[in-house]
């Protein structure tokens, strides 16, 4: 009997935490990132947490005292003003492909989170 | 025995040919090689999680015994395998995302899978042979999230990038790819070198059960 409830307490507590688990990743994961053009056409997403996907503007890139505090990503049509002074990945930089979360203030996205994307394919790098 | 000598050969091996043999990447850098680990155990867990499928829906359809002893050995090994491949997920995208973890469909499905395969494990450690039959209903749901996560980072947005390898057309030069394919073997190899010995033990657990409920 004891066994029994204890096996019964163990199983709800794996599918509370699978529940848990999907509804947390589902709800981001559906709509895993926007593009700054997708969120220009969204005005109910201003006042929300997002996260968007984007080239770092080349040269766009601004730095106070050696440290990067924005720069602008665009997916080509729409560009999109990110202002951050997180840590970076060691392969942030100008024509990079990045994500960004944050929330917009006015028309500038003030990031709390900067990632960057790489390509799916590989490729041998030169040798020196 | 054999699987077990080979596998004890070709893990060092092959991270050897990881590290030093393989080309450095062009993009992601040193960084990479954690691929050799990372893409092998998960498709090792994949394999140890289908032969728990395909056992665990014969025991349902024949109630033969050998077949519930191989579902739960492979699904304890397929554990450690994607076990393997939660660690090493992580460590490779902290240099190369800048984040260790970020809820895509692609890491989430993963998970998932892992907390479905601890739950199916646990129910068997706690319920013994009397839950063997509800052990199997859930290996046989809990195998329906791996197609979720081999195509969540096709047809959604993920950060995790697409397959590179199971594709028609791998994205990766010879050499990366034949070092890939080496360690893959000797992953699979080590698969049946654990699958072994865990039979070997279940098999010879359920005789001298048997000796002692006959003496």
């Amino acid at each position: 009997m004891r066994a029994a409830r204890k096996l019964a307490a163990g199983l709800a507590v794996i599918a509370a935490a699978i529940a848990a688990v999907a509804y947390a990743g589902i709800r981001s994961a559906a709509v895993y990132y926007l593009t700054p053009t997708e969120l220009a056409a969204r005005p109910d997403l201003r006042t929300v947490q997002v996260r968007l996907a984007g080239t770092v503007v080349p040269g766009s890139v601004r730095s106070e005292d050696g440290r990067v505090v924005g720069f602008q990503i665009s997916d080509g049509a729409t560009r999109i003003e990110i202002s951050y002074d997180g840590p970076l990945p060691d392969l942030f930089g100008g024509g990079r492909d990045v994500l960004v979360e944050g929330r917009l203030a006015g028309s500038t996205l003030e990031a709390t989170r900067v990632m960057t994307t790489h390509p799916t394919e590989y490729k041998e790098a030169p040798r020196p | 025995m054999l699987p077990l000598v080979l596998s004890a050969i070709a893990l060092p091996v092959g991270i050897f040919l990881a590290l030093v043999v393989a080309p450095v990447e062009a993009f992601q850098g040193e960084p990479y090689r954690i691929l050799y680990i990372h893409v092998p155990s998960v498709v090792t867990a994949y394999v140890g999680f289908t032969v728990t499928f395909v056992a665990s829906l014969l025991y349902l359809w024949r109630r033969a015994l050998r077949y519930d002893r191989l579902a739960a050995a492979s699904a304890e090994v397929g554990q450690i395998f994607l076990t393997v491949v939660l660690l090493t997920g992580p460590i490779w995208g902290r240099p190369v995302w800048g984040a260790w973890w970020t809820w895509d469909a692609r890491l989430t499905t993963a998970l998932i899978l892992w907390f479905i395969f601890a739950g199916y494990l646990m129910l068997r450690a706690w319920a013994g042979p009397a839950g063997a039959a509800a052990a199997a209903v859930v290996a046989v749901i809990g195998f329906l999230d791996i197609p979720l996560i081999h195509w969540s980072a096709v047809l959604l947005r993920t950060l995790h990038p697409r397959p590179a390898v199971f594709r028609p057309d791998p994205a990766m030069p010879g050499t990366m790819l034949a070092i890939l394919l080496f360690n893959m073997a000797a992953f699979m190899l080590t698969y049946l070198a654990l699958l072994g010995v865990r039979l070997q033990q279940e098999a010879r657990r359920a005789r001298l059960l048997a000796r002692e409920e006959a003496g």
